[in-house]
């Protein structure tokens, strides 16, 4: 009899569920984020509503979930209105038509980016049609802990510094200090990529069939990590098996003089260290700036679901991210440098220290970076993780630099042409 | 042959008839919920990765055919191999120190004392946090190279240990092992209730006629436990050859793929690296791979599993 | 006088051997619990403590307000929804599962029905395949029945029994003396009344295991609500914990213990209540032996 009771319950509940599913369609946009970064975007969705009426469905994920969630939606057919999408996965998105062209939209000036730079936007160019506005422009960089390093005696790294002076400068900090000269969390397949447009190349060719640098680039890379491995002044490789959080990297715990990392992860590393050591010294990456071998590109965009009938919602919300006073000033660069100079220029004057420093860079960025090739193709995730296995071999003592450099770049090639 | 059966058949009275009809249709009611499940949402996904598994896939276009390609892909895949013996070490290692520490455990906790389900709680918790990230923290924290293992290590050989055992090729899948051990308490729980259906009187029965604790064990405890012990023994194998958050979390397959499991791998081409018809055919590898050894413990059973029938 | 020194000294040789469990429960037991220890230590202390005071168990200064602010999550919907949201589906899919999986256990594992060993292969079979490749046609299926952003495509299945806790039930109904069921037989019970009257009853040990089982299950259950779930309001639990972590900003480490502390609770409670009922099976006594 309970039982039963039970099931009936169960079956009553079920329908009454199943009915409430259907309802008047709002516009539904969707993002990643942490519980700090959802505040931001509720905040702005509140503002927005507020300002202009429109009624928005919120939905959210973890960075992991939210590409599930995507696969799975566009495989229904069901993609959000309004998404972000990012560097490493519009490519596949837009070849697979899920995404819509925005040129009209920008055309017509329904999309309001006037003031941008015809750079900042290109960002979002695939194919020839714009898929993507830039949420916010973002950077690699070298921070550096300026007291560590001025206790030590030496001074922190400038622009200029080429690579060899950069090695050298590791090892002198590791002998005067017996800390580390360098965090290897940030040595990844990213940061190679400012390595290789050193020397002329990129990580893959024009047309992404090959890998486009030269392999004694990589081979005397994989050798200069090594030596700096081998002699203790950076980590060894296997503290960098487990990575939870940037709260344990060394360089977060004052162990480490210098990390590479992105403008909008630096401001984490200068909170972490705020208390004990003053500001960062913030540099582009050795021997960056002879050849302007540093780039800016798109935190994230802002995309619009090729299926979306709320499309006139779904630039609302671009325009009003993009060229809103309140709404910039709400974010306040915590999604990188707003991509109108006016919009910068008036948060870059409202910032704390902490922001404002890597605001700061950001400019001396500029003039050291220059134009990157079209978004990663698919299988850039998949390569990233294989050069981390690479760089690990040659420095656990596995292979040897050039088998390394030989065998990954063979795998790059395997890989484009799958 | 057929004329056996068909002689036999005929020998069969109305009333057996009907009673053979009577267990068919009363054997497919009570399955029916399964069977409808099965139909209605299991059948057509698994066939379709099937049929995944010869496509090339990346869950956004349309999946395009490519015959047998995944499978000959797989093949000369080093990491796919890797990835097998990594699985195959860690099944074999896990799955019988598990199943033993589980039932050592158990018995211990079937037993009547003050305060018992206490400590089943306790010992049962640590499963209940198995893939979280506080237990890649802890992990790390106690079997790092500044970890409390090491200090202990240090204390013990009075000399500085700094070695890294879960960030070492050759000791981080020994430290995910010992996790997975840790999480004994699932196949605890099982073993208990298994251990709380043997009859009492058989005991009785035992101890009146003086058999010793050890006579008691392998008389009445292992063959009445045998049906349970099977149990845990398939589905301990079926979970350690499909289970990949620990290694996800801890090491993400590190360091060189050392603790690259197979269904880690799988996971990742399918969900980081988007190729879905690629890890359509490796779990249909992987299916094959538990098969056979269940088919191989299953034909095992009948010498040592023990039913009341 | 003999007597009495006799029991005397047994009482002795009980009380050391209690005590010598006790030590030895408690000392592993501490093995056991450190994480647990561990976490719930790190949701008190400051979050920027977490990592520096790694290895002590003891909060420089208790921070209630981690879980205050934990619990208030976006502030749009607190843990309260998440909570109850999983609580929902985490109850129904325990009775669902349990039930409907026990009806199924017995018909596999008593009556002896044409096919039942095709079926019984192909149910171990269901269990081989990772999830994560089913995903996506599944998905297809639920759209198609408009099921998307309800809870039926996570509870419903639930209904349809559990290979796991199936073949776990089985594996208890065949350790249940046959003379039971012929017994009930000649009174003349059918299928159904053997099962009700019979099996039912002395299975409750697989019974209990099974709802311990199904109820942490579902609750820690992840990929199905994140996939069929569109609605911040109908989250559960386990999607609203992953929004703690951040690779690009610092992370709220106290926080995330704080409501992971939280979570294993229901789950803690469940498991202690169901556990008491793990008593010896009386039903059996008397008959064979």
């Amino acid at each position: 009899m309970k039982k039963l009771m039970a099931v009936l319950l169960t079956v009553a509940m079920l329908l009454s569920l199943s009915a409430a599913a259907l309802a008047d369609e709002p516009m539904r946009m969707c993002w990643w984020g942490s519980e700090s970064s959802n505040k931001i975007y509720l905040g702005v969705m509140d503002m927005f509503v507020e300002a202009t009426g429109i009624d928005v469905e919120p939905e959210y994920y973890s960075w992991d979930d939210y590409w599930t969630k995507m696969n799975t939606l566009a495989a229904g057919h069901d993609l959000p209105d309004s998404l972000r999408m990012d560097y490493q996965y519009i490519k596949s998105y837009v070849e697979k038509g899920l995404l819509m062209d925005l040129t009209p939209l920008v055309e017509s000036g329904a999309i309001d980016v006037s003031d941008v730079p015809e750079s900042v936007l290109s960002g979002g160019m695939i194919n020839g049609g714009l898929y993507g506005i830039n949420a916010g422009s973002n950077g690699l960089c070298m921070v550096t802990n300026r007291k560590l390093v001025e206790d030590a005696g030496m001074e922190v790294p400038t622009n200029e510094m080429t690579w060899d002076e950069f090695e050298q400068w590791v090892l002198e900090f590791h002998e005067k200090t017996g800390k580390f000269g360098f965090d290897m969390e940030g040595l990844d397949f990213g940061s190679f990529r400012i390595i290789a447009r050193e020397h002329g190349g990129e990580l893959y060719n024009a047309d992404q069939t090959a890998a486009g640098f030269d392999t004694q680039v990589l081979v005397d890379y994989f050798a200069s990590v090594k030596r700096m491995h081998d002699a203790g002044a950076i980590q060894n490789v296997a503290e960098t098996t487990v990575d939870v959080g940037k709260e344990n990297y060394f360089f977060s715990k004052g162990e480490a003089a210098a990390i590479w990392t992105t403008t909008d992860s630096s401001t984490t590393f200068a909170k972490l260290l705020k208390d004990n050591y003053g500001l960062l010294s913030y540099t582009v990456y050795p021997g960056a700036a002879a050849t302007k071998a540093m780039y800016v590109k798109p935190s994230q965009f802002m995309s619009i679901a090729a299926t979306s009938e709320n499309v006139d919602a779904a630039v609302a919300y671009i325009n009003y991210w993009t060229n809103d006073e309140a709404c910039n000033l709400f974010i306040a660069g915590r999604r990188g440098v707003p991509i109108s100079p006016k919009m910068a220029d008036i948060v870059g004057a409202s910032l704390d220290d902490i922001s404002g420093n890597m605001f700061a860079y950001m400019s001396v960025l500029n003039e050291y970076s220059s134009k990157l090739n079209d978004p990663e193709p698919t299988c850039h995730g998949e390569l990233a993780k294989e050069f981390e296995n690479a760089q690990a071999s040659v420095l656990f003592g596995e292979a040897t630099p050039e088998a390394a450099a030989e065998s990954f770049v063979a795998f790059i090639n395997n890989a484009l042409n799958n | 042959m057929n004329v056996v059966i068909a002689a036999k058949k005929t020998t069969l009275t109305a009333g057996a008839k009907r009673r053979l009809l009577k267990n068919n249709l009363a054997g497919y009611a009570f399955i029916a919920p399964w069977l409808f499940g099965l139909l209605a949402f299991t059948s057509i996904p698994m066939l379709y990765s099937l049929y995944l598994s010869f496509t090339k896939y990346d869950a956004l276009g349309a999946p395009v055919w490519t015959g047998v390609q995944n499978y000959v892909t797989m093949f000369q895949d080093a990491t796919f191999w890797q990835s097998v013996g990594v699985t195959f070490k860690y099944v074999f290692i896990l799955v019988p120190l598990r199943l033993a520490t589980a039932l050592g455990v158990a018995m211990i906790l079937a037993t009547k004392h003050r305060g018992i389900g206490l400590y089943r709680t306790v010992y049962y918790i640590p499963s209940l946090l198995g893939g979280s990230v506080a237990i890649a923290i802890i992990w790390a924290q106690l079997f790092g190279s500044q970890g409390a293992i090491n200090g202990m290590l240090s204390q013990l050989l009075g000399r500085t240990v700094n070695f890294n055992w879960v960030g070492e090729r050759s000791s981080a899948l020994y430290s995910l092992i010992l996790l997975g051990c840790w999480h004994f308490g699932s196949s605890m729980l099982i073993f208990i209730s298994g251990l709380k259906q043997i009859p009492q009187n058989y005991y009785e029965a035992a101890l009146i006629d003086g058999a010793s604790a050890p006579q008691r064990f392998f008389r009445i405890t292992l063959p009445m436990l045998s049906p349970v012990i099977f149990f845990n023994l398939v589905m301990g194998i079926i979970t350690a050859f499909k289970s990949f958050s620990e290694s996800l979390i801890i090491t993400d397959g590190g360091p060189l793929n050392s603790t690259m499991l197979f269904a880690l791998y799988i996971y990742k081409q399918g969900f980081s690296y988007f190729k879905m018809g690629y890890a359509c055919a490796m779990s249909w590898v992987l299916l094959m791979i538990i098969a056979v050894f269940s088919i191989f413990i299953f034909g095992s059973s009948t010498g040592w599993v023990h039913y009341e029938e | 006088m003999k007597n009495g020194q006799k029991t005397g000294r047994m009482t002795w040789k009980k009380g050391l051997r209690s005590f010598r469990f006790h030590f030895f429960a408690i000392l592993f037991g501490i093995i056991m619990i450190y994480p647990l220890v561990w976490m719930v230590a790190s949701s008190l202390k400051p979050n920027d403590e977490v990592f520096t005071t790694v290895t002590s168990l003891i909060p420089s200064r208790f921070v209630w307000q981690n879980y205050v602010e934990g619990w208030q999550s976006t502030g749009r919907y607190t843990y309260a929804t998440y909570f109850s949201n999983s609580l929902f589906i985490a109850v129904l899919s325990t009775i669902g599962g349990v039930a409907s999986s026990s009806l199924v256990a017995y018909g596999f594992a008593r009556i002896p029905f044409k096919g039942r060993k095709v079926f019984f292969t192909i149910l171990m079979g269901t269990m081989l395949l990772p999830v994560q490749v089913l995903m996506i046609p599944q998905y297809v299926i639920f759209q198609k029945l408009r099921w998307i952003n309800t809870y039926l495509p996570i509870i419903v299945p639930q209904f349809c029994g559990v290979p796991f806790f199936i073949f776990l039930n089985m594996q208890f109904m065949r350790g249940v003396p046959r003379e039971l069921d012929e017994a009930a037989e000649i009174d003349g019970c059918g299928w159904l009344r053997t099962y009700t009257n019979i099996l039912l009853p002395l299975s409750k040990p697989s019974l209990i295991t099974s709802s311990i089982f199904a109820f942490y299950w579902s609750w820690q259950e992840f990929l199905g609500p994140l996939i069929y779930l569109n609605k911040p309001k109908k989250y559960t639990v386990s999607i609203a914990l992953k929004m703690f972590a951040d690779p690009s900003v610092q992370t709220n480490w106290s926080g995330l213990f704080a409501m992971t502390t939280l979570s294993i609770i229901p789950v803690v409670a469940v498991f202690m209540f169901f556990q008491k009922y793990l008593v010896e099976g009386v039903a059996t006594t008397g008959l064979k032996a």
